[in-house]
Parts: structure tokens; sequence; C-alpha cells
């Protein structure tokens, strides 16, 4: 077996190059292809169910649950029914500079909301 | 079943656009390599079309599998034509041989002579199995590199490597 060297190899494989002369393909061919291929891509879906509405509506729910829930949490809590006033009542803190009227309203659950009602502004 | 909505349509329309331009882009960028490509992997011109219309059908059906960049989009053509290539290999019944009638560097420069080499080293890369014939495709005549060669089609480089040394004893026994 005669020895061939890696060059002269690659030599007389670049020399019998099977693409050497047909090289590409014919325009018609590249047409034909070109049309199959387009042809053979999934344009047309059926869908058995509109999901794409239906998951669309679903998030946009939960969504709005959860924007509501974290509006809620920011305030307090969720409004368990009427939490009626304990107790109200209107003080002026003595060390105040000049008339400050306040009130006082306290919960069921002790929360207390401090009202300042600003002397400026007159009924 | 439902048909489906205006709304719908309208954008399903849009999409098959969108992917018709995805599909006649690709191909266009890349038919000419992987024909090349596909005529020194095949025996004839035919079979070479053929690969490469299966090969963009391929990409065609799940235009999603094909990756994003020029590069990636080659690599993964190259790789999905050469496993087409060798299942046709190993589903041909009939192997054509062509005997060589004369070496094959005998008076260069004659139509004759550049036919018989020709068919000297199709016949010589048709004894090789598609992996190892694909190696020397794109090594020899392609000038890839092994590291290229390794990341198109997804094996290690040292076993490019092991293919190539191998395929070149088996050439210069046919060869010589």
């Amino acid at each position: 077996m005669q020895r061939l060297s890696p060059t002269r190899l690659r030599e007389m494989l670049q020399r019998g190059d099977p693409a050497g002369e047909d090289n590409e393909l014919t325009l018609e061919e590249r047409g034909d292809i070109r049309d199959l291929v387009i042809s053979a891509a999934p344009t047309r879906v059926r869908r058995a169910w509109p999901w794409v509405p239906v998951a669309a509506g679903v998030c946009t729910v939960v969504v709005a649950l959860v924007v509501v829930a974290m509006g809620s949490w920011r305030t307090g809590g969720w409004p368990r029914g009427d939490t009626p006033v304990v107790s109200a009542s209107v003080r002026t803190p003595a060390d105040a500079p000049q008339p400050v009227r306040q009130l006082h309203l306290t919960g069921r659950n002790g929360t207390r909301i401090i009202w300042v009602l600003n002397p400026a502004v007159q009924f | 079943m439902g048909a489906p909505t205006d709304v719908e349509a309208v954008l399903l329309e849009m999409w098959a656009l969108d992917v018709d331009d995805h599909l006649t882009r690709v191909f266009d960028a890349h038919h000419e390599r992987l024909f090349r490509l596909a005529r020194r992997l095949s025996g004839s011109h035919d079979d070479a079309r053929d690969l490469v219309q299966e090969t963009f059908v391929r990409v065609a059906r799940r235009p999603a599998s094909l990756p994003v960049g020029h590069d990636s989009e080659q690599a993964w053509l190259i790789r999905t034509l050469v496993n087409l290539s060798r299942d046709r290999r190993r589903r041909a019944v009939v192997r054509v041989r062509h005997a060589a009638a004369h070496p094959p560097d005998a008076a260069l420069g004659s139509p004759e002579a550049a036919y018989v080499s020709r068919m000297a080293v199709e016949r010589a890369l048709s004894e090789l199995d598609a992996r190892r014939r694909a190696i020397v495709v794109l090594h020899e005549l392609e000038g890839e590199s092994v590291k290229q060669i390794a990341l198109a089609l997804g094996i290690a480089p040292v076993t490019v490597r092991w293919h190539l040394s191998r395929a070149r004893r088996q050439l210069c026994r046919v060869l010589s």
C-alpha cells in the first residue's frame, strides 16, 4: 500500500471533490424547495378550545386579586365587617403652639386613629 | 372545535407571515453551504438535493428548534444533514461502486482524468461510514477545524481526531 502524507491525501481529495463542478442547486430546485419548506410550516392551527383568551382572563383575575390583597394589607387587613368606633374624643394637646384639635378614634380591635384638625379650616 | 375569532385569525396570519419570512431567510442564508456538504456526503446531485430539502423541511415543521444566530443555525443544520445522510445510508439497499479505470493522478488536466479522479474519490469516501465521511469532508474539503467540527456534530474534539486518523488510513488504502 502506497503511503500518502496528509497533505498529499488532501490534494487528491480536493482534486476529486464531488462538489467540485456540481456545487449548487439549480434556480428551479431552489424555488421548489423554498416553496415546499414554507408550505410545510404549521401556519394554520385550529384550537379545540379558546385557551388563549381563557388564560388571559384567568391571569387578569389573579393579578386583580393580588393587587387588591396587597392594597388591603397595606391599610391594615381586610375589613371584618363593621368595626364600630369604641370611643371618640376631641383633644387639644397642652403643649401645642397654637390651638390644635385632635379627634381620637379607637376601634374594638385596639386600632387608634388620630385626626389632627387643621385650625385654619373654618366650616 | 371552534373557529378562531377575528382577532385570533389576524394574529395567526401575522405569525404565519413571520414564520414564512424566517424560513425564507434561513434557507437563503444556508442552502449553498448545505448543498455542497450534501453533495460531498451523498453519491449524486439528486440525493444531495433531497438531503437539503429534508433538512429544511425539518426546520419548517419545528421552527422553534433552530437556535438563534448564524453560526448556531449553521451548526444545527449541518448536524441534521449529517444525521439524515447517515439514516439514508443505513436504509440504502444498493451501493453503487465506481471502479477507477486509472490511478487518480494520471494525466492531469484532461476531462477524463478529472472524471476518473472524482469517481475514485467518491468510491473512497463511500467506503467510510456516514459520520467519518462527514468529518473528512468537513476537515479536508471544507477546511473546518477539529474544534468547529466537534461543535457542529456535537461530539468531543478527541473523537473527531480519532475518526480523522482512521479515515485517512482507510482512504490511503483505497486511493493508493
